[in-house]
């Protein structure tokens, strides 16, 4: 069984298909690539699995689930967590209120639990901020986390989104350009980081157009148009004569 | 950290024992119901707040109040049912309301929700006011009166029977705002506020949008319901025009004067407010009870001119919207803003008188 599986997915709008008739799988501990020019369809991939957009036709499955027509909270529920890539924010919570409100599922507290500041809401909430002072530090956060997230420069703004998704402990998390508009040094980072969530038993379906996250690809993914052109390795992605015409303009 | 929490919550303190004891030490009945009116607005303005931590703005709240006040007031008209039902009944009632009506505006966001509940304001209202059973435009007459039901009460601890309708009009909103205060100040107000920032990001950590909009217009709604009960029976007449858009937009005014960025704004801006609007009345009344000449004097003055009390009040709202951005609880942050602004222009003279030298 694989972690997540898309059948037949179709979304349009309108008259435009930007997603067409799509068999994608993932399976559990990869780390795999979902790549493809601009306006392949992508990040509406994403936002078809987590239920922010509905696809016209096709399933999704989430470790043997369908999930076609859940909502954006039930799928987080489920153990997808996500980053976006315009990657809003909560910019008036320093960067652990970021983090901290993150926690939101695992550990749950009721809203009675909550209210009457009960035993269970204390004890979570004591787990919550050793728990995201533990993100902070695991992805180099910890100098700013009093910080406003809005007052962030851009490269550490796209890693608290990281930092987000992660707090919500999920099983299979979507990166939706983790790399853009970050220095080399904060890419560097971030690829080392990303392979290191492999080791805590992540499974990450990460969307780039950097092609140094290729390192740490176990395999790959190439769409076009709404359209699957290229399934495998990376190293098989590099020489396929589509990928190389359709992506890469015809060099590499 | 800790000092801000520590200063919010004695302000907060002070504030109960100034409630609790003014109506006590001030002894008659048109200052008793100068503090009514402050409790109530002051309930009202921290309830609308409650919906607008979560990003929208409602103006039904006038509105919520009159299903309130209809319900406990029809309740005890025609069926008998004692205040100690009806008014419970009324914020029920309220709640239920606000959570029917706001369920297909809580998926909408700012402009469509303010517009949603706008039009559902005005259509209650509308309804109460051609709807026989309720009065009609006369009104809802003969409400069985808070102060006769209160009166074993005050001969017991020796109020007068106004005063007593004040302490537990005091006490039913103390509750309501005990509840408000604890939701802001723990996860839920967390969520909340998360959701105001980016309901895409809220909703991709497992929040459920509609969820918690709907908890915050319920808590908001029941505490409007609560206040509007309580108030028809001290009333005993009640009209749909007072609980229709005019009061909602001074609920959102008392709300925006005080500040919304602290829970206390809204409770200054109700008593700033509610004084200047009461004053004229307060001291015409007093003046007949007062042996001070000056004293009697000038509130005839004022109450000669009350007509123009208006004025005052929107000399008050243009000071806040020209001078305090953040309301009254803001002015601390906009004299810190003002001497930054002013030491740094001196910083820069200094450099450039440096410089010439
Ligand atoms: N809400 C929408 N309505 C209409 N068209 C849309 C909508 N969202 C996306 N599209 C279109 O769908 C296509 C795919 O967009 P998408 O954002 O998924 O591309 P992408 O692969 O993520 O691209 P990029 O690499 O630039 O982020 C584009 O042509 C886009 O214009
Ligand atoms: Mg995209």
């Amino acid at each position: 069984m694989h972690l997540l599986e898309t059948s037949g997915l179709t979304k349009r709008f309108g008259g435009l298909t930007v997603m067409h008739d799509l068999d994608f799988h993932i399976d559990e501990g990869e780390i795999k690539g979902f790549l493809g020019p601009n306006g392949a369809g992508k990040s509406t991939f994403f936002n078809l699995i987590t239920g922010v957009l509905m696809p016209t036709s096709g399933h999704i499955f989430y470790a043997g689930n369908e999930i076609t027509k859940a909502k954006p909270h039930q799928v987080a529920k489920m153990g997808i967590g996500r980053t976006f890539q315009l990657n809003p924010l909560f910019g008036d919570f320093t960067v652990f209120e970021n983090v901290t409100a993150a926690y939101h599922l695992r550990p749950h507290s009721t809203v009675p639990q909550v209210f009457f500041n009960s035993k269970v809401y204390k004890e979570n909430e004591k787990y919550i901020a050793e728990s995201a002072d533990e993100v902070l530090e695991f992805l180099g956060l910890t100098h700013v986390r009093n910080e406003l997230a809005k007052n962030l420069p851009h490269g550490y703004q796209k890693i608290l989104g990281v930092a987000r998704a992660l707090a919500t402990k999920p099983k299979l998390l979507l990166l939706d350009e983790p790399l853009g508009g970050m220095n080399p040094e904060e890419i560097d980072f971030s690829i080392k980081a990303i392979s290191k969530m492999r080791d805590k038993g992540i499974t990450v379906l990460v969307v780039e157009h950097n092609m140094q996250i290729l390192d740490i690809l176990d395999s790959v993914t190439v769409i076009s148009f709404g359209e699957k052109i290229f399934e495998g390795t990376p190293e098989g992605m590099r020489q396929d004569p589509t990928v190389i015409s359709t992506y890469f303009g015809g060099t590499v | 950290m800790k000092q801000p929490v520590l200063k919010g919550k004695l302000s907060l303190l002070i504030l109960c024992v100034l409630f609790f004891v003014l109506p006590l030490a001030l002894n008659s009945r048109s200052w008793v119901d100068l503090f009514i009116t402050i409790v109530v607005n002051m309930v009202g303005a921290v309830a609308l707040r409650l919906i607008v931590i979560s990003g929208n703005l409602s103006f039904a709240q006038g509105a919520f109040m009159g299903v309130g006040a209809y319900t406990a007031g029809m309740l005890a008209v025609y069926l008998n049912v004692p205040i100690w039902l009806s008014i419970p009944a009324g914020a029920i009632m309220a709640t239920i309301v606000g959570l029917i009506t706001g369920w297909p505006f809580a998926r909408l966001k700012s402009v469509y929700f303010s517009m949603g509940t706008m039009f559902m304001g005005q259509a209650l209202m509308l309804m109460i006011s051609a709807w026989p059973l309720a009065g009609g435009a006369l009104g809802l007459q003969r409400i069985p009166s808070l102060t006769s039901a209160l009166s074993g009460v005050a001969d017991v601890l020796h109020l007068k029977g106004y005063q007593a309708c004040y302490y537990l009009i005091f006490l039913l909103a103390l509750f309501c705002l005990v509840i408000m205060y604890r939701m802001e100040h723990c996860r839920i107000g967390t969520t909340l506020r998360a959701l105001a920032q980016s309901e895409e990001v809220a909703a991709s950590i497992g929040v459920n949008p509609t969820f918690y909009r709907l908890l915050a217009v319920g808590t908001s709604c029941f505490c409007m319901g609560l206040i509007g009960g309580v108030q028809s029976h001290y009333l005993t007449t009640i009209s749909y025009s007072s609980y229709g858009m005019n009061t909602t937009l001074w609920i959102i005014m008392y709300m925006m004067i005080g500040g919304t960025g602290k829970f206390v704004g809204p409770l200054y801006g109700a008593i700033v407010i509610s004084i200047v609007q009461g004053i004229a009345n307060l001291l015409t009344s007093l003046s007949g009870s007062s042996n001070n000449e000056s004293f009697v004097a000038f509130a005839h003055w004022l109450g000669a001119n009350s007509a123009y009390t208006p004025f005052l009040t929107a000399a008050v709202l243009l000071v806040v919207a020209y001078l305090l951005p953040g309301g009254l609880v803001g002015i601390p942050d906009t004299i810190r803003a003002n001497r930054a602004r002013r030491a740094e222009k001196k910083e820069a003279a200094e450099i450039a008188k440096g410089g010439s030298k």
